[in-house]
């Protein structure tokens, strides 16, 4: 077996027993990203010289008998929003292009501190706005699976990354199911965890309500160790919350009740409808009970959550005004003229799209209409989320309407916005959501299974997940790497 | 009913502080009608004696941290991504313009 194709937890093993350094690790995911990186764009910049160093410094240690972090010579590749010291943070946008962090993202602290070799910043849809990473101004991002296809969005990078092994593990950050629906068209498991679970210091933020950080594996086995790692504490971010300590109980899916809304399928095309309720039916065999659950008002959510987070980015980014940040073009009269100048040269048509759609939401005489309305309903969706969750362990939908979107097909806004129509619920309800890899298309391209926990139900999420994988790849094709 | 003529959008534009010529707005034009199209379906709920949305952590306590004075990056760290400077200020065009 390659190196490339062990999972973290494999390759943290292999070197603190002494039958690998960290060196060769680094050197052995930076020879793949070199072979593969030009035909996948998962990078927006490759750390070569920080993780070849960081490697050797943990060889060092390793000889001298010092104590090593719970990720010791694990590659981890990071959405490039989230900031690392003295490199780049773009957020695949043309505002930032040499914006230069100024300090490390808690998340990231947490990964130094255990370890980690971060090996690069990954693509992503301008400001975290898309869903096939298509919209980075640094490039677009494809398919590991299939170069005609896009890997979704908008933590792309991050999930192609991890799907063509790259590395390991990846973080992304997931607003409306920019982790979710990239990990399921590429094959992987992403983790959207509950909101406030994980801090978002050092985050840019896109809709602050809705944003949350997280973790995209190709090995189930590397989920409980990554978000417990993620999910430490931090004091600069006031939305954080750490409850309980948890632990990852579940032993099995015997008698785990696993919530469905057969409506719900309506809305997929017929293979993956199919595949869904195999999925289901495996979940039965594996001893689940399967209870129906009333989900009626997230016909509503699609609308809900662009209402609000177009409203939140148009707030947030109003910070890119080339004074505070962003990059300025050209000479103005004026301060105004100056930002307005620097604004529309710098973001890009899908974040303007989106800053105009904020800005009349927000406006006097439609905030009412919209704006407040979709406040109200966000709270009856969040109502019928945690019904149906009194009555289930875990809700079971699909991730994505289909498999991975053809690059070749033109989708407007509105098509494009569609493709999360399965994951905005759970952030609209604050509630984790865990995408599995759930088998292949007759054309090759990876299915995925959703799972929504009630809120601080994470390790329980994954545990479930965990179980469930390993009965989804007895009954269909084993998982394993695209051939590239 | 159309939401978006061109005042409108003119208007947007300037709340949203974005340049955009009168044909860039006619080619949005179409694209914010859609999506307007799927907002609207919030119209269809009464929702009159439902409360907004505000946090789902309602009555979690937030603790503070104590507030301290702390220079966590430096000046020169801070300032190093200044669109343009001048010694340690940040530079900006003018306020206003000379001719008001």
């Amino acid at each position: 077996m390659e190196i490339w194709e062990l999972s973290g937890k494999q390759l943290h093993q292999r070197f603190t027993l002494g039958s690998v350094t960290a060196t060769a690790i680094a050197e052995a995911f930076l020879d793949r990203i070199d072979k593969l990186e030009p035909s996948i764009g998962a990078f927006t910049e490759v750390l070569r010289k920080t993780s070849l160093q960081s490697a050797r410094d943990l060889d060092a240690r390793r000889l001298a008998g010092k104590t090593l972090g719970r990720l010791a010579a694990v590659p981890v590749a990071i959405k490039d929003l989230l900031h690392v010291a003295n490199c780049k943070t773009t957020c695949g946008s043309n505002a930032l292009k040499d914006y230069l962090a100024p300090f490390d993202a808690t998340v990231i602290k947490h990964l130094k501190a255990e370890d980690a070799i971060l090996i690069g910043k990954t693509n992503l849809d301008a400001f975290g706005m898309g869903s096939l990473t298509q919209n980075s101004d640094v490039k677009a991002t494809l398919n590991p699976w299939s170069s005609s296809h896009s890997p979704g969005g908008s933590s792309g990078g991050s999930a192609a990354a991890v799907a063509a092994r790259m590395c390991p593990i990846a973080l992304g950050s997931d607003t409306g199911g920019s982790i979710r629906q990239p990990a399921s068209y590429c094959g992987i498991f992403g983790l959207k965890p509950s909101y406030g679970r994980v801090s978002r210091y050092g985050m840019v933020a896109y809709a602050s309500s809705l944003d949350q950080i997280g973790p995209m594996v190709h090995s189930a086995e590397d989920l409980p160790l990554i978000f417990e790692i993620i999910s430490q504490a931090c004091e600069k971010d006031s939305t954080y919350f750490a409850g309980a300590p948890k632990k990852y109980e579940q032993k099995s899916i015997a008698n785990v009740r696993i919530g469905h809304f057969p409506e719900l399928t309506l809305e997929l095309d017929e293979p993956s409808r199919e595949n869904f309720a195999q999925n289901l039916e495996c979940c039965r065999k594996e001893g689940a009970n399967l209870v129906e659950v009333n989900l009626k008002m997230l016909r509503y959510a699609l609308a809900t959550y662009y209402i609000i987070a177009c409203a939140e980015a148009s707030t947030n980014l109003a910070r890119f005004d080339a004074v505070r940040y962003g990059t300025r073009v050209g000479e103005k009269a004026t301060s105004e003229l100056m930002s307005k100048h620097s604004r529309s040269c710098t973001l890009g048509p899908e974040v303007q799209r989106r800053i105009l759609m904020g800005a009349f939401v927000l406006s006097a005489g439609h905030k009412r209409a919209f704006y407040d309305k979709a406040q109200r309903v966000r709270t009856q969706i969040a109502t019928c989320l945690k019904d149906a969750l009194a009555t289930c362990d875990v809700i079971a939908m699909p991730t994505t309407p289909s498999t991975a979107q053809a690059l070749n097909t033109h989708l407007d806004p509105l098509q494009e916005y569609l493709l999360d129509v399965f994951t905005t619920p759970s952030n609209l309800a604050g509630l984790p959501a865990l995408n599995i890899p759930a088998g292949f298309s007759d054309s090759g391209l990876p299915y995925g299974f959703q799972l929504i926990a009630d809120q601080d139900r994470d390790e329980s999420l994954i545990a479930i997940g965990g179980h469930l994988v390993q009965g989804f790849e007895r009954k269909q094709r084993t998982l394993s790497c695209p051939k590239l | 009913m159309s939401h978006f003529d061109l005042n409108t959008l003119r208007q947007l534009s300037q709340l949203a502080c974005l340049e955009c010529t009168d044909v860039q707005l006619e080619a949005t034009k179409v694209d914010l009608e859609k999506i307007l199209t799927l907002f609207e379906q919030l119209q269809e709920l009464e929702t009159k004696a439902v409360p907004p949305f505000h946090s789902s952590r309602e009555g979690t306590l937030i603790e503070l941290r104590d507030d301290l004075p702390s220079d966590p990056f430096g000046v020169q760290s801070l300032l190093g991504n200044a669109p343009k400077r001048l010694g340690n200020m940040i530079c900006t065009p003018l306020i206003q313009s000379r001719d008001l």
